[in-house]
Order: C-alpha cells, then structure tokens, then sequence
C-alpha cells in the first residue's frame, strides 16, 4: 500500500489561510489503512481546522468527504457539485488523488498529506517501507527481501561494512541489516550457495523514476482501435 | 438421584460473593433460586473491601455489577434478614423452613431516599456501622451501604428509641413520602419447597480480642484488616484517608501483623491462606493514598501461592518500599500520652543480631484470619452436615462442594480459607454440582415472560417524556415542572408530565397506558441512575410493544439535585440540559432487533487429565452429549456414561464457530472427526517440570516429587536419608510459584515417616506454602521430626556425586550456616509447566490468549475465572493454573456448571448494543480485527470486515477507531453522540446569551 | 470561583465506572458545579477522538474522559486506548493553540464518589481559570 503521512497541522492552517470555504476529501484506499487520509481523518483534521480558525477569528466552512478511491474520476464524480460550490479542495488522498483532482477540476487542490513510500503494516501503527517501485524486481534473487528499498545503501551485492554486531544498519538504528536478513533467509531456504555463486550486475536505474517519469500500456486492454 | 417428585428451585444460603455466584449459575442455567442472606443487604465481605488482590482492582466496582444482576434476576427472589429454621424431605424434593426478622420497612415501596434517617430522633449516627465494621457510626434507621441490594433502609429494632421505649415522635415515619415504614411488622415463618440447597455462609474474621498480647480492642489505633480496608474504601468512614482513630491524624509508621489468629495452636492452627496477600494489598494501597506511609510487614512465611502474587510482593517491595520483616510478635504495647505502639518482636538471633527487637508506630494492622461462620456452625448442626475438627464444613477431595449429606452442597470459605477467585470457582462448582442433581426438572420453575407484538415506528419521532419529582429527591431542588415544560416545547416531543416516582407500580402501568393512547414510539425517562432501573422501564416500554431500544434515560438526581442542592437554578437549568441531550438521543434511536441464534447442545472438552474427565462427566450426567477429546492416552481414570463419548488420542484440528455453535473437526487414528458442538472447554493438565540441575537425569539417586510418589505406591523406596530440595527449576524460565509442591512434599515425607520412622528427612526450602488447611502437613512433619531449612534464592542448595556417595550443601539463612548433607536420596519439587508450544497451537486455533509462561488466561481473574473472554469457550486444568487436586476438581466443575447454563438455553440472544461494519465504507484495513479483545471480527467471504453478533460485547473500541468511520455502536452512533453533544452545549449557550 | 463566566465541561464517562463514580458522588450528597455534563459511554474504548474535538468545536470549554481504573476495564483495555487517544488530542490541541489543559483523562474506580466530585470540582476551577474558549463568548458554528 501507499503509506502517507498528515501534514503538520500549522502547515495546513498556512496552506489553508487563503480559503474560506473548502471541502475535505479523504480517500478511502490506502490512505486510510495507513490512517491518514479515511473518512476518520478527514472528520478530525476538519474540526482541528475549524477550531483553529474560529480561534483565529477567520472562521472557515468546511464541507466533508471521502471518496472511494481518489485516484479514478469515477468517485470522485459525486462531489462535483459540492466541489462547485468551493474556493479549494483540501486532498486528504496521497499525491495520485490530489493530481487527479486537479486535472478534473478547475480550483485549487491541496494537499494534506505527505507521501511517503510502498509499505506494509508492521504492527498497528507502524508502517514500514519495503519496495522502492524500481521497476526491475530481484526479489527472486533475495529471498523475497529488496535490499533497493531496506538498505539504506541500496546495495545489491551487500552487506557493506558497517553492519552492526547485532545485524542493525549502521545507518539507521534499529533496522535490520537488509542484507543480513537476506542471507539468513536464503540460508533457511537452502539458496544461499546460489546468491553466493551469482553476481548481481550493476542496476540499471533507468527503469527507475530517475530515468523521468514513467508510463504503462497495456496493448490488449486499450478500448480505441 | 432426585425421586420423581423432584422441583426445579433451589436455596441457597448466604449472599457473599459466592452465594451470588451459585444463585446467578444456577437461575441462569434454568433453576429458581431463593438466596437466603442473614443481614438487610446481600454483598457479604468483598462488598466490605476496597481493592482486590494481585490485580488491585477496584472490589465494589466488580461486586457491584452483580449486586444488581441477582437483585433483577427474574428467577432469583432474595429473602433478606432470614436464617434456615429445618430440613426435611429428601434430595430433589426437601422442605425448608426459614425465619425472617422484621425489617420494618416495606423494600417495595423504600426508594432508599435517606429521608427517614435525616428525620431520626437521633440527630447524629450514635450506633457502630456493621458495614464500616464499628469504625463508622449509624442511626437505628440506616441504608446498609450506597451500593446495598435491596437498595432499601432497615431498622435496627436493638437501637431504636421506639421499640426499646415505645416513646419516639417517630420522626421517620411522617418523613417518608412513600408510606414504606411499617413498625407493626412481625416475625415471619416461610416453608420452600427446593429440590437442592447450596450453603455458603462464608467465614468471619478471627477476633482479635482473643490474642490479647495485640492489644486489639484496647488501643485506640489497633485496628483489624478488615476495619482497615474501609479506612482505605473511599466510600468509607475516612472518604479514604488513612487516619489514626485516636486522634484523627495521618499515620506514617505502620505495623501489618500476619498470623494473627493463624498457624497458632491455641487458636486456630490452620493458615488463613489470604493474609499475606491482602496486607500486602493494603499496605501498597496505603501507600498510594499517602506517600508518607512507611508500611512495615511482620510476618512468619510469606505465603505468595496464586497467580500473579509474587509479583505483587515484589512490586510492593521494589516500587513501594513495604518493608517485610520476618519476627514473630511477642506484644504489643500502647503508650498512654501519644496513642503510639510499641510492636515486641522475635526473629531469631542470626548475624549477631539481638533475637528481640522493639519498634515504634503509629498504627498497626492486625492481619486477622478467617474463620468458619457462626452461622455455618448453627446451619450445620441444624441440616445434619458434618464438620471437620476447625468447624469447616467436610468435603471429599474428589466432590469438593458435596456435604456429607445428600443434596446438600457447600461451598466457599465454609470448606477452608479461601480468597475470591477460589470462592468464585467454588460457586460455580456448587451451582454445577446441584445443577446435576436436578437436572431432569431445569427449567420446570423458571418463568419466562411473554411480550405483546413490537410495533415498529414508521412514522416520525413522537417521544413521551416523564420527569420524576422522586418525592422531593428531585423536585426538592431542580424545578421538575419547568423542566417538563421545557421538554413538552422540545421538537419531536408528543407527550411530557411529572412523576412523583415513576418507578412506582402505578406509574409503570400510566406509562404503558401513554404509550398506547398517545402512539409514542421513543420514551425518555428523568429520574436517577439507569444503571438501577434502566431495565426496569425497558421492560416496561416492551410491555407496551414498543422496542426497548427506543427509551433513553436521564439521570438528573446522583447527577444533578443530590450534588447541586446549594443552587437549584443552575441545577434546574442542568436538568433541562440533560433532558434535552436525552431527548435528542431518543430522536435519532432506532429499534434493534435481536437475532436468536439456536443453541446446540453438545459439548466439547479438550484434555484427558482429571480435569478433563471430570468436567466432561458432569456435562454427561447433567444430561448434555459430551465429547472428550482427550488427545494422548487418557491419564485419569475413565469412567463410562452413555452421553460421554471419549476421543484417545485424538487432537483438534481446527475448530470454528461461536458461542452456541461450534463445528470442529478432530483428527484421531480412525480418521477425521466432524463435531457439532455449542461449548469448549479446555481441560488441559500442565506437567511436572523436568529441571536440568540436581545430577537430574544423570543419577539414579535423583528423583522428582511425581516420581517419589510413583514409588512408594509400590514400596521402593530403601533410602535413609532423604534431602528434599523445593523451587527446583524457577530459574530456567519459570518464576512462578507452582502451588502444589511443598503440600506434595510433606505429604511424601511424612508417607516416608510412616514406613519408617527412623529416615532422616531434610527440606530445603525458600517459603512454605502449606496455605490453608494444609498447614497441618507442615505442622506434622515438624512433629515427626523432619529438618526444615530455609534457603536464600541467590544461594540455592547444591548437590555432588562424590566416590562415596551424594553430597549436598545448603546455606541455613536462619543461623546463617553452612550445611553439608550425605543423602541417599534427593528429591526435586520442580512444580508444574505448561506444554506452551501445544498451548500456544491450541491458543491459536480457538484463539483464546496464553500468558508468557504457557499459561491459558481466562476472562477476569476475579468474577470470570473459568471463562475464556471468548462466549462459550471455558477453562479449567493446570494448564491454566496449578491447584491442588481439591482445587483441580472444582475449577472443571465450575468450567461445566459455567458450559452448562448455556447449554441450557435453547436460543441465544444476540446482537442489540453490538458493532455493525457498514460494508460499503469498509476498506478492510484490519483495524477493528486487531483491536477487538473478543475476537469478534472476521473478514467474509467478500474480504470485509464483519462481526458476529453473537461475540461482540459492545465495548465499541473499534468504532472508535475505524479509519474509514465503516463502524457504528448500535444505540451509540454517532449521529446519536453528535445530537447529544450538540444539545448539551446548546441549551447551556442560549442560556447565557439570553 | 467561577470567574464570572458559567463554563460548559463535558464529561464523557464509561458506564462500569466514572459513571458509577459520579452516581455515587450523588448518593453521598457531595457538591460540585453544575458546569459538568456526563456524556455516558459503554467503555472509554468507545471514545471517539473525533468527539473529543467536536465538543470543543460546539463550544465546550474543558472536556474531561474517565475511565477504569488501569487493569479494571470491564471490556479488558478500553480505557488504555482511551488514554492514548486522549493524549494524542491534547497534542493537538496545543499545536492548534488551545490550552491542552482543557482537555483531560482520568482512572476512577466505581467507590471513588469523593474523587469523581473532586476531579469536577478541579476541572471548574482549572476552566474558570482558563476563561471562555472563545472570548467572543459565541461560536460561528452554533445554530442560530
């Protein structure tokens, strides 16, 4: 999933000042599993909102939402109208959502969030990211472990010689080594002696945004002749 | 067995905690209970106690509850201030007779106001208050205590003015709005009819006057622990502040004295089994009210048996600081000008030190026993059970709640010292034991009540709305016709009146006709507290075929005219607030249907031990089909009964299901096994611990207590000198204390005495705990000459295999010496350990939660012993917590007496106050899974989240907490809050800007 | 004491216990202001950090939860939750410049009568000390 963290309060109250009547839309998808951005979120960032701004003297009005998912126009469509009626729209989806807004509709859309990576629930209330979206998977090659994304160094013929006694990076505390979980996993699964006898060859980036912004076709989906 | 002339009631004696457990167990299960109390209120001791141990909690908080359960349970009738008179008949069919004093006050019509006491002649309390065991005072007209069932005054014919003169203005009687004061009332004969009686008359703390050397009843600041836990109950005399009875000031030293009254052949010689516990409670609480107090404990053992208490010592010694002496108390002593004690004590001379010690303090808690009841002496002698030589009612080991007389079953303190969650087991067992007596006629005396057709409102809110003056409880302050005014001018309201006491009977039937003639759909009622009578008037508005669920109550007297007296404006403008919250509520309500889901009655027991075999025998001989799957070789003996169907090695597969309705499958050697079944109970025996220390498993002359016994069964035994070494193995991952093994122990030593009396017997030992009623093993062994030596934990004994033999060392903490010992033998009390990975499987499969040494965990440890907090899975077996086989055989029979009364039930209720998943919001996102702490939640078919009705408790944590706002709380919505909150602010807004 | 200004605190108290408490703050006959209004819930589990904030916004001046006792929740942790839930909105309350202080968790047990009437009692003083939320003494948002 896509896992987004809110915005600082007071850079939303900045980003909101201009505004006086807004909807919140919230996305009901990955946002809101990783509690962001859902229906829940977008109640409680609107009555923080309102309670800052009646405070302040310059009430706001604030209309409430949450599409399905943000990302198809499909969902969004509902609030066309109540968009309408608006000065902006505060995005609570992750960047995909708040671009798709934009291009449909002709006012301001702003973010709440910011997005940060492809992750997983580690436990309730911690997410951790584990693909980077490289676009040239070798998680075969790994043990089903992406060292592009959990090495700090996106090492891909590792450990490097920082690792810890105890397996941690030496980048970042209390995270374990990407590539000593790697060969401890290969090692459970009876591969190791081939990762050993493999080198991996230099990664080719391009498949990655640094090569620019990507794109994907499906031929046989496309509905135009 | 019960002749066919059997009856479906039962009585039972005594309302402490335990009576109230039977009594709720069995009318539940299908039987009419009459529950017999001595005094005005029924609560026993534990309604006395301000916290519970280990776990501190709060004791009314989870005594309460129940208090008002039994006191509304359709087929429960208490029959306060009443003792049994006779027995006759015989089991199934037995005639009681009672005897019930005059309370004086009509219970029906007393609304517990206080306004008869205000009015007494006494103007100020003159009279001990029983409940605040004389520390407190009362009137001869009192309320028992706040939380008292029946909620009704009482008066004490021996103090009052009228009946010890005839001479009183009777002041009480013209105060009493409600006529309920009746002085012409008379000593009452009643004869029941039972098919089975339960006694549970419980214990009474040792009176200290009898050890004269503590100086009770003659220094001022003496006090016993019970008297000192309602100096903490901050509902008590003191409001809970610690506070010295000679002058009123906070003391700082204080003494807790264990064994007062205990282990003390002049007096009782048992071990009371809860003292070192509940001063250790009282000390820590002590402390938490004030910091100042430095609590001191002098004690003989520290007897830290159960579940979870050693922590508690520990916490109380580490993060309190209560100092734990071990002396005996040779005197105390007052000194006349500051009221301080002088406390004697003799801890032996070691380390040079001098054996006497005096220490100064400034209270001292005299940690008194428990003894039998009077009143289960006199109960006794009238029903023709015997007592043991201590005046504990006798039981066998094998039927630990069967008197000597059939159908008559005891339980409780009655059968021995026993603290609340073995008081609760107990009850439970009892229930379970009666139960079966009478199982051919359950359900042949319970009433069922028939309800007209619920009409559904389809029309918009019409809501009637009933202020009550309470008499002038509430119109005394809050100016309860404004208030109906106001809520007659409120939208959606159709009807709205003063009561002078809706709760009244007549009052009930005006509301029904309302409902009718006015067509209301929604009712709010303005009175007291709806944790009293919130159920009464949804009965009601049920009578009249409307949905329970369309009623909201409004509390504006505990919440508003009892604590605003001094302004009644702001409190009539509260009550007008509170009422319109009310109403907005009742507005946005919706009738909730409950599901009936059908119950299957069979059962299935997982665990082949003896608790195993014993739970699922009494489950077959209470009439319902019992599956054990007893997964390896059977190791209790088995015994045959045509609804028991017994699965040998044979082990759980997978099980699914809820309460009512489980299906499992069972994998066994002939093949798979598909069960049907409405209960679970896990059975499951821990095993004796097999240590790694010892030269265990290395030499022969090495053995287990377990292995022990095996051979003096077959007289194998040729050893003269025999060290026996206690607390083997608590280091290797096993902190817990296992319970069994010192009786165990002593039980082979003496065995060993006793075929020749001339062995040299040696135990090493860290603490004994020989709680309760097996103190006298220890007491017997010491006679017959056993050596006991107590070790330190940091210095544990050691034993060598040297050319001429064993060699074992210990170091004596007594004198302080270095022993060396050349045993023949060495045996090793290792205590019990649970099979934690096969536990953590099974956990996992009926996903019922284990503790970190393997354990199984039940509900509550105080009021839900043998209850997973999963419905209709239950737990007993040392593989939950190591007991005695005394202790083992109540818990599986308190787990099937819990199994059978829903089993008992041909339908379940479900749903009403549960969480629903609004699917079209669910993202799936496993939230509410995680978070429920019932296991509730799935996701379908369709990879939602659901949630069974039938497991959900309605705590609402996951409503709380949907990220996609997919949850509601029926009856806590949040259209329903948001209304409430709304209006409450409003009205209070409108007010000030007008 | 009360500063000139009568405040609105809202109480949301769980069933098995604060509210308990609060009836027996009553049953004792113990004063304190009538500023304080119970909202009841079934667990503080059930407290909904949304609530927390609305209050606020429907012009509450001091909101207080009460819970369990820590290890006696009736529903086995609601009121853990509920602490952190309270903790997290006090946070925000701050960032959003409002006194946090307004806004405050509490263990009672059911037989803490004398403590509930204390904590009101407190939290009055602690508001009327605060003052108003709003100093305009209206909130935009309020109907009419």
């Amino acid at each position: 999933m896509i896992v987004a963290d809110q915005k600082p309060i007071e850079e939303i109250l900045e980003i909101l000042a201009p505004y006086k009547r807004v909807l919140f839309l919230g996305c009901q998808s990955c946002v809101a599993v990783c509690m962001a951005g859902g229906e829940k979120e977008v109640g409680l960032l609107a009555a923080a909102v309102r309670l800052a701004r009646a405070k302040s003297g310059a009430p706001i009005e604030i209309a409430e939402g949450a599409a399905k998912r943000q990302c198809d126009d499909e969902f969004n469509e509902p609030f066309g109208p109540v968009i309408q009626q608006q000065e902006a729209v505060l995005s609570l989806a992750c960047g995909v959502g708040v671009n798709k807004l934009a291009e449909r509709f002709a006012i301001p859309i702003l973010p709440a969030l910011n997005t940060r990576f492809f992750g997983k629930v580690e436990r309730q209330g911690i997410w951790k990211e584990v693909c980077a979206g490289c676009g040239d998977c070798i998680l075969h090659l790994t043990g089903g472990i992406c060292p592009i994304a959990r090495c700090a160094k996106n090492l891909l013929n590792g450990p490097c010689g920082g690792v810890r006694a105890d397996g941690t990076c030496e980048v970042k505390r209390d995270w374990p080594c990407a590539w000593v979980q790697i060969i401890q996993r290969l090692e459970e699964l009876g591969q190791l002696e081939r990762l050993l006898s493999t080198r991996m060859a230099a990664k080719d980036w391009s498949s990655d945004r640094h090569g620019g912004p990507r794109r994907r076709v499906r031929e046989d989906m496309l509905l135009e002749a | 067995m019960p002749s066919t002339d059997a009856t479906g009631a039962l009585l039972v004696v005594g309302g402490g905690i335990g009576g109230i457990q039977t009594a709720l167990d069995l009318a539940d299960a299908g039987f009419f209970v009459y529950l017999v109390e001595s005094g005005p209120a029924i609560g026993g001791k534990m309604a006395q106690l301000d916290k519970t141990f280990p776990t501190n909690d709060c004791a009314m908080c989870m005594l309460s509850p129940k208090l008002v359960e039994v006191g509304r349970h359709p087929n429960v009738q208490i029959i306060t201030l009443a003792s049994v008179e006779s027995l006759s008949g015989h089991p199934g069919a037995f005639k009681v007779s009672l005897r019930q004093q005059p309370r004086y006050i009509d219970i029906q019509r007393c609304i517990a106001c206080g306004r008869c006491i205000a009015a007494c002649v006494y103007q100020e309390v003159k009279f001990p208050s029983e409940f605040n065991v004389g520390l407190g005072k009362r009137k001869p007209v009192y309320i028992p205590f706040p939380q008292a069932v029946p909620l009704a005054a009482v008066i004490d014919p021996q103090t009052c003015i009228f009946f010890k003169s005839g001479r009183c203005p009777q002041g009480c009687l013209k105060a009493c709005e409600r006529q309920a004061i009746d002085f012409t009332q008379q000593e009452k004969l009643l004869e029941l009819d039972v098919g089975a009686i339960v006694l549970a008359p419980g214990f009474e703390p040792y009176d200290a006057r009898l050890s004269g050397e503590y100086g009770f009843g003659r220094c001022a600041n003496v006090l016993t622990g019970l008297q000192f836990e309602r100096l903490l109950s901050a509902s008590g005399p003191t409001m809970g502040k610690v506070l010295r009875p000679s002058d009123g000031q906070a003391p700082k030293r204080i003494a807790f004295i264990q064994c007062v009254g205990s282990r003390d052949l002049r007096h009782q010689s048992y071990c009371s089994a809860v003292c070192c516990m509940y001063a250790t409670k009282e000390a820590i609480v002590a402390k938490e009210h004030d910091h100042q107090i430095e609590p001191t404990i002098f004690y003989m053992d520290l007897r830290a048996y159960g579940k979870n208490f050693e922590n508690l010592i520990k916490r109380a010694q580490e993060e309190h600081g209560v100092r734990y002496i071990r002396s005996m108390i040779s005197q105390i002593t007052e000194s006349s000008k500051s009221k301080n004690l002088l406390v004697r004590s003799y801890a032996g001379g070691a380390n040079g030190r001098s054996p006497l010690q005096e220490e100064e303090f400034d209270l001292v808690v005299l940690a008194v026993g428990m003894r039998p009841h009077r009143q289960g002496q006199e109960l006794a002698r009238r029903l023709g059970i015997e007592l043991d030589e201590h005046g504990f009612a006798k039981t066998l080991a094998s039927n630990p709640v069967a008197s000597t007389r059939e159908g008559v079953f005891v339980t409780g303190a009655f059968t021995g010292p026993k603290d609340i969650p073995e008081t609760v087991i107990q009850a439970s067992a009892a229930a379970a034991a009666a139960g079966k007596l009478l199982a051919s006629v359950r359900s042949t005396r319970t009433q069922t009540k028939r309800y007209p057709q619920e009409s559904v409102p389809d029309s918009a809110p019409r809501v009637g709305v009933f202020v009550c003056h309470c008499g002038s409880n509430i119109a005394g302050v809050v100016d309860v016709k404004a208030v109906a005014e106001y809520a007659g001018s409120l939208p959606g309201v159709v009807h709205s009146e003063n009561v002078l006491y809706t709760c009244s009977q007549d009052n009930l039937k005006h509301m029904k006709e309302v409902i009718q003639e006015k067509q209301l759909n929604r009712v709010v009622v303005a009175s007291c507290t709806p944790r009293n009578l919130e159920a009464l008037f949804q009965d009601t508005i049920r009578e009249a075929g409307l949905n329970r669920f369309l009623f909201e109550m409004v509390n504006i007297r505990e919440q508003c005219s009892w604590v605003h007296g001094d302004q009644p404006e702001r409190a009539t403008e509260k009550a007008k607030a509170l009422v319109r919250m009310g109403i907005a509520k009742a507005r946005e309500l919706e009738p909730l249907t409950l599901q009936t889901v059908p119950v299957n009655p069979n059962a299935l027991v997982i665990g082949g031990g003896l608790s195993g075999m014993t739970a699922a025998l009494t489950l077959a001989e209470s009439g319902f089909e019992t599956y054990l799957c007893a997964e390896g070789e059977l190791s209790a003996k088995a015994r045959a009964h045509p609804k028991l169907r017994l699965y040998t090695d044979a082990t759980l597969k997978k099980c699914a299901g809820f309460a009512g309705n489980f299906s499992t499958t069972l994998s066994t050697p002939q093949g798979e096994e598909h069960l049907a079944h409405g209960v679970v109970i896990v059975a499951r025996e821990a095993q004796e611990f097999k240590p790694r220390a010892y030269l265990y498993g290395e030499d022969a002359r090495v053995l287990t207590q377990g292995e022990l016994e095996q051979r003096l069964r077959l007289g194998r035994v040729s050893a003269r000198t025999i060290v026996m070494i206690q607390c083997v193995g608590r280091d290797e991952g096993r902190p817990y204390c296992s319970r069994i093994c010192c009786g165990q122990a002593l039980e082979n030593a003496l065995a060993l005495l006793a075929e020749d009396p001339s062995r040299q017997i040696y135990v090493l030992f860290r603490e004994m705990m020989t709680y309760g009623l097996s103190e006298k093993l220890y007491r017997r062994a010491r006679e017959q000459g056993v050596v006991f030596v107590r070790y330190d934990e940091q210095n544990p004994p050691t034993v060598q295999r040297e050319s001429e033999g064993l060699k074992a060392t210990v170091r004596d903490v007594q004198y302080g010496q270095e022993l060396l010992l050349e045993p023949d033998l060495v045996v090793l009390s290792t205590g019990v350990a649970p099979q934690r990975e096969a536990n953590e499987e099974l956990g996992q499969k009926l996903k019922v939660p284990l503790d970190a040494h393997g354990f199984f965990v039940e509900a509550h440890i105080k009021l839900r012993p043998v209850d997973f907090a999963s419905h209709g899975i239950y737990l007993c077996g040392s593989a939950h917590a190591p007991g005695s086989t005394e202790e083992l055989v109540a818990k599986a029979q308190a787990a099937a007496g819990r199994a059978a009364i829903l089993l008992s039930k041909t339908h379940l209720e479900a749903g009403g106050v549960v969480a629903i998943v609004e699917a079209e919001k669910c993202t799936a996102c496993l939230t509410c899974l995680r978070e429920c702490p019932y296991g509730a939640i799935f996701i379908n078919s369709e990879g939602l989240a659901q949630i069974e009705a039938v497991k959900c408790q309605g705590c609402g944590i996951c409503a709380a907490d949907c990220p996609a706002k997919a949850i509601q709380l029926r009856q806590f919505e949040d259209r329903q809050e948001l209304a409430m909150l709304e209006e409450l602010l409003d009205v209070a807004l409108q007010r000030v800007n007008a | 004491m009360n500063n000139g200004f009568e405040s609105k605190i809202v109480a949301f108290c769980c069933h098995y216990c604060a509210f308990a408490a609060a009836d027996l703050a009553g049953v004792l006959r113990l004063k304190y202001p009538p500023d304080l209004r119970i909202i009841r819930l079934p667990c503080t589990g059930k407290l909904d950090t949304l609530f927390l904030l609305k209050a606020f916004e429907k012009g509450a001046d001091g909101v207080l939860v009460a819970g369990c006792l820590e290890g006696s929740c009736h529903f086995i942790s609601g009121n853990l939750r509920a602490k952190k839930r309270v903790l997290a909105v006090k946070n925000l309350l701050e960032r959003l410049g409002i006194e946090k202080e307004r806004l405050e968790f509490f263990n009672l047990s059911s037989a803490q009568g004398e403590r509930f009437a204390q904590i009101a009692r407190e939290m009055t003083e602690r508001i009327a000390k605060l003052g108003p939320l709003r100093s305009s003494g209206r909130c935009p948002y309020d109907r009419g």
